[in-house]
């Protein structure tokens, strides 16, 4: 699905990447650890295709092509998501409209027929509901005046809605109260295919008791130091980062 | 520049084309009435008083060269006599006029039900035909007997040469009066056309008024327009003035809307075309309670240059309004906002709010910005604010990290700033109308500036 080669990349000529390999087939959870400054979200970012960051070297090949050629909304329609640790708020734009043209331009790439705003509605609906949304949000701008939990949820639901292949969760448990937590986690849950594959960025271990991954990787200074299984995560809370940095 | 050439050439010909309008205006007011003949004299006697005072020296044309318009008056008026049309239009409720070169709206009546309609008529005609006695009262205190002062040369030239004014009288038992006026330029050379209208809203009518300014043939048009409203007490009206003539059109228009106690105005200015605009809006309130707003929208690229000017001036206590101007400049393009909020001693509690936002999608953009507020009342709320920005990036990649293109993602984020002032026009079917226009007009300008 993902194969990141020896992937070395600069923000404004400081070293973020620095020489990162990762490997993530069809049907997988990677969890990606690390204190902050690491550059978890600078990956994540980078995955989704946002501007501003220069690759020196190293590759990223997804499903067969050059990712880094793709633009943001290519890569969207090839079935990679991110969900933002940060999302934005557009006023004025209607939650409701935004997803369906979000649907219907990934749609569209997959030759299916545009959804109409019935079937559209009845389609968000449901999917809302499974995140305990209230329904009002969805008839309001998208993330305005929405709560940090809200605005997470809502990253969860434009997921569950446009059903990718890689979905990448970029520090989604942060500003997230245990219910909220339990919530999201089971909306990931639920999509958890055998062609669908999670990249988790997470800098505590609390989120992987609900996300099971099959593998976690610790990220320290540019570059994945450790890889294991579940019980990696384990050993980084109780150990902390500190242990990986000395061993 | 050949341009430059030209208008020196005219402008040193002045002298000559003012003989020529003086002429045709005495061949209009042979065979106008008295009241009619006096106005339009004092008129072109004030306009050529006033026009070397309008200069960029003035404060209210810092950002707009009124030379712009002033060469253009060299060009010859418009005198072709073109009939009313009244036509059904495709607004839900409303009745059509077209006025094409600004001249002869006719007189004419039509039936909103079997027997209560607006009055609408040609000024002139009010004199000889049998016009309500209370109906030229108004007009004799109203518009017949003004003052100009040191801005008014362009507003004084249209009342010496506007040929006809298309007069709309709207009293209370006509329920709510829906009108969509057409302004048609269409000739085949470049010219001057001088449009005039009069609104009268009788104390408790209610009207909405949509006007739309059209240009045909890509010729050089000036278009000089002056529109004044009497919204009597207790009056309701809505009002939505729609530009979008061919980039090679001139606009400059004068709005004055003067409201009585308890008066309800929502105004709302829409600019999406002509090359070059300077619209002039002032709001004299004159009675207490007034409850309103004054919107604007400006869509531009290319050369374009779009001055809104605008007053609320507050003549009396208690009166509520909200000011909103937003702007798009793309290639080229230049704006400039001023906008004033006067506060007479009579206005206390005074509660006006302004605020100016502009989106540049270029380097090459510019907006000029100038708020001002003049207090002279203690217990007044007056407020305003102006950003200038570009589109967010942030909300751009988030927009495309969701699949939808880049060029959709500028549209959708525009569309969402702009969507506020459209979002404040009253009446649904204008304001469905305006956004499929606005829609319309962004994709073009979109396309042309980033392609």
């Amino acid at each position: 699905m993902l194969q990141i080669k020896n992937l070395v990349v600069s923000v404004e000529g400081k070293k973020i990447l620095k020489g990162l390999n990762l490997e993530i087939r069809a049907g997988e959870i990677h969890a990606i650890m690390g204190a902050n400054g690491s550059g978890k979200s600078t990956l994540a970012h980078l995955l989704a295709g946002k501007e501003g960051y220069e690759v020196e070297s190293g590759e990223i090949t997804y499903q067969g092509m050059n990712l880094l050629e793709l633009d943001p909304e290519i890569r969207a329609r090839a079935g990679v998501f991110l969900a933002f640790q940060y999302p934005l708020e557009l006023p004025g734009v209607s939650l409701n409209y935004f997803l369906r043209t979000s649907l219907n331009s990934v749609r569209a790439h997959r030759n299916l027929e545009p959804l109409g705003v019935r079937e559209f509605n009845d389609l968000l609906k449901e999917r809302a509901k499974a995140l305990e949304l209230d329904p009002d949000l969805l008839q309001r701008s998208v993330n305005e005046g929405f709560s940090g939990g809200e605005k997470k949820r809502n990253e969860i639901l434009q997921m569950a809605i446009l059903e990718p292949q890689l979905a990448i969760l970029d520090e989604t448990d942060s500003g997230l109260d245990i219910d909220a937590l339990r919530v999201v986690a089971s909306g990931v849950n639920k999509l958890r295919a055998k062609d669908r594959s999670f990249l988790v960025i997470t800098h505590y271990q609390r989120l992987l008791n609900y996300i099971i991954p099959d593998y976690v990787h610790v990220m320290l200074d540019g570059k994945i130091v450790r890889s294991g299984g579940k019980e990696l995560a384990f050993e980084l809370e109780q150990k902390g980062y500190g242990w990986i940095a000395e061993s | 520049m050949e341009n430059t050439a030209v208008d020196i050439n005219l402008l040193s010909n002045m002298r000559e084309t003012f003989e020529k309008l003086e002429n045709l205006m005495a061949i209009d007011l042979q065979d106008q009435p008295p009241e009619v003949i006096d106005s339009k004299k004092y008129a072109w006697k004030m306009f050529l008083e006033l026009k070397p005072e309008l200069t960029a020296k003035l404060e209210g044309w810092r950002y707009t060269d009124p030379a712009k318009f002033l060469a253009k008056i060299s060009m010859s008026s418009e005198r072709t006599k073109l009939s009313l049309a009244l036509k059904a239009v495709s607004l839900d409720g409303f009745y059509g006029i077209t006025s094409t070169n600004g001249v002869d709206f006719g007189f004419q009546e039509f039936s909103k039900s079997a027997d209560l309609k607006p009055l609408i008529a040609n000024f002139s005609d009010l004199f000889q035909k049998e016009a309500p006695v209370r109906l030229r009262e108004l007009i004799a205190k109203h518009f017949t007997a003004r003052n100009y002062s040191q801005a008014d040369a362009l507003f004084a030239l249209n009342a010496a040469l506007a040929k006809d004014t298309l007069l709309i009288y709207v009293t209370p038992e006509m329920g709510e009066v829906k009108i969509k006026i057409d302004h048609l330029l269409s000739t085949l050379s470049d010219k001057m056309v001088n449009s005039r209208v009069f609104l009268i809203l009788e104390d408790q009518a209610r009207a909405t008024i949509i006007e739309e300014y059209n240009s045909q043939n890509s010729f050089n048009y000036f278009l000089n327009g002056a529109i004044e409203v009497f919204v009597g007490q207790n009056a309701k009206f809505n009002y939505t003035r729609i530009l979008l003539g061919d980039e090679t059109a001139t606009h400059y228009a004068r709005v004055i809307i003067n409201a009585s106690q308890d008066a309800c105005v929502k105004f709302d200015q829409i600019n999406l075309g002509f090359n070059t605009v300077r619209n002039e809006i002032l709001f004299n309130l004159n009675g207490k309670n007034f409850d309103g707003h004054l919107n604007g929208l400006t869509i531009a690229d290319g050369d374009q240059h779009v001055d809104n000017f605008t007053e609320i001036d507050n003549r009396a206590p208690n009166c509520f309004s909200r000011e909103l101007f937003k702007g798009v400049y793309a290639g080229r393009a230049k704006g400039a906002f001023c906008g004033s909020i006067i506060v007479r001693r009579e206005g206390q509690k005074t509660n006006a709010v302004q605020s100016n936002q502009t989106i540049l999608l270029s380097e090459t953009a510019e907006i000029n910005s100038k708020p001002q507020l003049k207090i002279w009342a203690d217990d007044v709320k007056c407020t305003h604010g102006a950003t200038v920005g570009k589109l967010n990036e942030e909300a751009l990649f988030y927009s495309r990290s969701r699949g939808i293109d880049l060029e959709t993602s500028r549209k959708i984020l525009l569309m969402a700033f702009v969507g506020e002032v459209i979002s404040q026009i009253e009446d649904p079917s204008i304001r469905s109308y305006v956004s499929e226009l606005v829609n319309i007009t962004i994709g073009k300008k979109i396309a042309s500036s980033f392609s």
